[in-house]
């Protein structure tokens, strides 16, 4: 049989099916031609750009010269008047892996991974504004993996089912929330991310842990070359579920987050990608 | 503008029914028109024919999913296209022509089509297929979608794609023979 048969054959199929994979293509494509779109100009008019470019990076350098300075003299202060302030570590390991790779590593990999960078390093690869990063190193799980700025510590957990809990540490006390993200993996059994694989859209549970402090908190999904914000940012007023759009061919990747005024990102690979 | 309101302007012969369902369903029906013809100008005339279609099939016709309902007549004025193109080239290789199985209908395809049993067993396979496999198997022998994008839409890889492909319509086509209704 032919294969134009064959489509003929099959061409009476249920409509739902239809409909579904249709909606699906449909919300593909459109994803896709807008970036198209975005990205053209760019390629077509960059000479029109090319002296302004050059006198903001001039400014730029400038600025950047001048926050260094300041920066210098603020960690001066902070070492100084905090002893227990662990400074960056800066072991130069080659270059740095996406998030997928950590993922793929034993939680004891990723932990001895981690350690070779600093914040400085991963920033342009995970995009995200840690100040500082410490040595990665969580006593109480050793799959655990520990960055620490002054005021807060974050530890990721790297665990053989997938699932990421993260936990938030202001001033050495446990405090704010603690989240898991599920997703529905072919080999392995986890939590699904849809309740409802025909539902267009993910769904990420907070499950226990006060976030009443909280001001806000946004996703962040990757697709295998850069981070995208998965929404706006929105409020999370308590336990419960959150619904974040559906984005076929992505991974959560992370979130950010802002807490009494302390605003950092929290990488997590959930080591799957989103179900249709 | 909602499913059964753009069905109930074709039931009073509006012609928004038609600027309305453009709105709504044009570029999916270019999308499904061109994924098989595969041509822009070629496309644009077979949607317009089924837009035409569509006008003189509701009523009597009242879809219950419109989508579904509009890109069956264009997938099939875009499949007329591409048989008609293949028989003026005669001899030459041609879209859709590659051999899939060595499994063949004792009716025509046409007529198979049409059968409620051939229909029923079909939908009967697809139903026990994982959501995401089912999804990859319309994308591709419905919407005739590359490979390439039915792994970006499922988030398989595409070698697991092609071999799903590959193993499913081998399994559907067993399916059907043992159902006894090919």
């Amino acid at each position: 049989m032919k294969e134009y048969d064959f489509l003929r054959l099959v061409e009476n199929i249920d409509e739902k099916y239809i409909a579904s994979a249709g909606e699906l293509l449909e919300y593909y494509r459109r994803e896709r031609d807008v970036c198209i779109r975005v990205e053209a100009p760019q390629k077509s008019t960059w000479k029109r750009y090319f002296a302004p470019a050059v006198c903001a990076a001039a400014l730029l350098v400038g600025a950047f010269a001048f926050i260094l300075n300041i920066g210098r003299l603020r960690s001066a202060v902070i070492s100084e008047s905090n002893a227990s302030y662990i400074p960056a570590q800066s072991v130069p390991k080659g270059e740095i892996k996406p998030l997928s790779f950590i993922a793929e590593l034993s939680g004891e990999e990723a932990l001895e991974y981690l350690k070779g960078f600093t914040i400085d390093e991963i920033i342009p690869v995970w995009g995200y504004d840690y100040k500082y990063i410490s040595e990665a190193d969580s006593p109480d799980d050793p799959t655990g993996a520990e960055w620490r700025t002054e005021s807060k510590a974050v530890r990721l957990f790297f665990t053989r089912e997938r699932l990421i809990e993260s936990v938030v540490i202001i001033n050495n006390n446990y405090r704010i929330f603690d989240f898991s993200l599920g997703m529905k993996n072919d080999d392995e059994k986890s939590t699904p991310l849809t309740k409802d694989n025909s539902l267009p859209y993910a769904t990420v549970s907070v499950t226990y842990g006060s976030i009443s402090e909280m001001n806000s908190m946004t996703f962040y999904l990757w697709d295998n070359s850069s981070f995208c914000r998965a929404s706006d940012n929105f409020y999370v007023t308590g336990k419960g579920t959150y619904i974040l759009p559906y984005s076929p061919g992505k991974s959560i990747q992370g979130h950010s987050y802002s807490l009494r005024g302390v605003s950092g990102f929290c990488a997590a690979d959930t080591g799957g990608e989103w179900m249709p | 503008m909602e499913d059964s309101k753009i069905v109930q302007l074709f039931f009073e012969r509006n012609e928004n029914a038609l600027a309305e369902f453009s709105r709504k369903y044009g570029s999916y029906c270019e999308i499904v028109a061109n994924n098989i013809i595969r041509n822009r100008e070629d496309s644009e005339d077979c949607v317009n024919g089924a837009l035409l279609e569509l006008w003189n099939s509701i009523p009597p016709e009242k879809p219950r999913d419109l989508r579904a309902f509009a890109g069956k007549i264009v997938r099939g004025n875009a499949l007329d296209v591409i048989k008609k193109m293949s028989a003026a080239k005669r001899g030459g290789k041609d879209r859709f022509t590659e051999e899939l199985t060595e499994i063949s209908s004792g009716y025509s395809v046409e007529e198979a089509a049409e059968r409620r049993e051939v229909i029923a067993a079909i939908n009967d396979y697809l139903k026990r297929l994982d959501s995401r496999k089912r999804t990859a198997f319309v994308l591709k022998y419905w919407y005739c979608c590359e490979v390439s994008e039915i792994a970006g839409i499922t988030g398989f890889s595409e070698a697991n794609v092609y071999n799903i492909l590959k193993r499913e319509r081998k399994r559907l086509m067993e399916y059907l023979r043992k159902k006894e209704v090919l």
